[in-house]
């Protein structure tokens, strides 16, 4: 898995703009690898930027709701595929 | 995709709904039918994307109008957008199928540590993630990821910090892996009235397929003609400042090493570079044909050589 993306891929790959992807990580919904050289993005970035710009933007969810959602998202995620650690 | 589905019907919208009443049957359905919400139900997965490939031609004004004038045809050219594509912005993978695998779920392992938690108490006592959240007016922590070039050179690369500030970050010349930065108040901000933190960054130099860190010392490594090393020349080197012409001095082997000054990394005790010291590879022709076969044959019965002495006796 590719850890090395840098702002401008996960924007055009998720098809959010950059400046909304900064909103989303000041929010910190989206948490680079490590914050570097504006890069350091992976693939579940990527499509996690995708989801939260569904559930926004499609589905109408403010931002209390995705905060809830994502929340129960990372809790049943972690039930299904790493419950054993 | 099923392109004798109608996209009215998919959506289940008159052809006469406004873009209104068609969003929100789109919302409707997507809700329900996203496969975040229900991860691994294929049938489930394929009904979201039907509904969105629907909702990219009907959603969209114009596109809608050329379904109605032109048809389903309209959509299947090979500019490969609209129905049956699936969208521009649904070309990876869902959040659910990130999330299994190596290395995959990172934002879920905050979870996958502390299960006998209370998840309400979880839920309603902030953010999932609270480590990432320092006391105020903290320093902060990070490591980052430097080209080799950069670290060598020198440069100033904007970061993102964890906040989604952007910042450029002064690289000095010549740093090596496990150096430090400090930006000054570039940490947590304090409570009312006290300083922010500082902002720490260790340096990770990203390795270099062509240069070797010896020191101050760049080594890289020059594969040459085994004619161009029994009879000298000059070849073209890459250095990190640009290409150089290297004088090769005859009779050169593999091992060899010319220095070429001041293409090294800063030295900031000195503040001078140190050099490149390129390493003589001789490769062998690729074909040795009669001619050569043949002369070596006369030349090595008279100038016989034993190149490994006596270490490979037993």
């Amino acid at each position: 898995m590719s850890r090395n993306k840098k702002l401008e891929e996960v924007s055009r790959e998720s098809g959010v703009e950059p400046q909304t992807i900064l909103e989303f990580i000041h929010q910190e919904w989206i948490v680079p690898v490590e914050p570097g050289i504006a890069e350091g993005f992976d693939d579940e970035d990527v499509a996690r930027t995708r989801l939260i710009h569904e559930l926004r933007d499609d589905f109408g969810v403010n931002d209390e709701g995705i905060e809830i959602i994502l929340h129960l998202l990372d809790e049943i995620y972690a039930l299904h595929f790493h419950k054993e650690p | 995709m099923n392109m004798d589905k109608d996209p009215y019907s998919v959506l289940g919208v008159s052809k006469t709904a406004g873009q209104d009443e068609i969003k929100k049957a789109y919302r409707k359905l997507a809700k329900k039918l996203h496969p975040d919400l229900n991860p691994g139900n294929k049938e489930m997965e394929r009904r979201f994307k039907e509904v969105t490939a629907a909702y990219d031609i009907l959603g969209d004004a114009e596109k809608r109008t050329k379904f109605d004038t032109q048809g389903a045809d309209a959509f299947n050219g090979s500019d490969g957008s609209g129905f049956g594509h699936q969208g521009t912005s649904r070309g990876g993978p869902f959040y659910y199928q990130t999330q299994s695998g190596p290395g995959g779920g990172r934002y879920a392992q905050g979870f996958a540590e502390g299960f006998d938690e209370d998840l309400l108490s979880s839920l309603f006592g902030g953010r999932g993630r609270t480590a990432r959240a320092p006391s105020k007016g903290a320093d902060q922590h990070y490591k980052m990821a430097v080209e080799f070039r950069d670290a060598v050179l020198g440069a100033e690369p904007e970061v993102i910090l964890p906040d989604g500030r952007r910042v450029r970050v002064k690289i000095p010349a010549g740093i090596e892996t496990g150096s430090k930065l400090r930006l000054a108040g570039m940490g947590q901000p304090g409570p009312a009235g006290t300083p922010a933190g500082d902002l720490f960054v260790e340096l990770d130099v990203k390795p270099s397929a062509r240069y070797r860190r010896a020191g101050h010392d760049l080594e890289v490594d020059l594969p040459v003609a085994f004619s161009e090393a029994a009879l000298g020349g000059q070849a073209k080197v890459a250095t990190v400042d640009g290409q150089v012409m290297l004088e090769i001095p005859a009779g050169v082997t593999t091992g060899s090493r010319l220095r070429i000054r001041g293409k090294g990394a800063l030295d900031r005790a000195t503040a001078k570079r140190g050099d490149q010291i390129t390493i003589i590879k001789v490769m062998m022709p690729e074909k040795i044909d009669d001619e050569l076969r043949e002369f070596l044959r006369k030349w090595s019965e008279k100038n016989p050589q034993n190149p490994r002495g006596e270490t490979h006796v037993s």
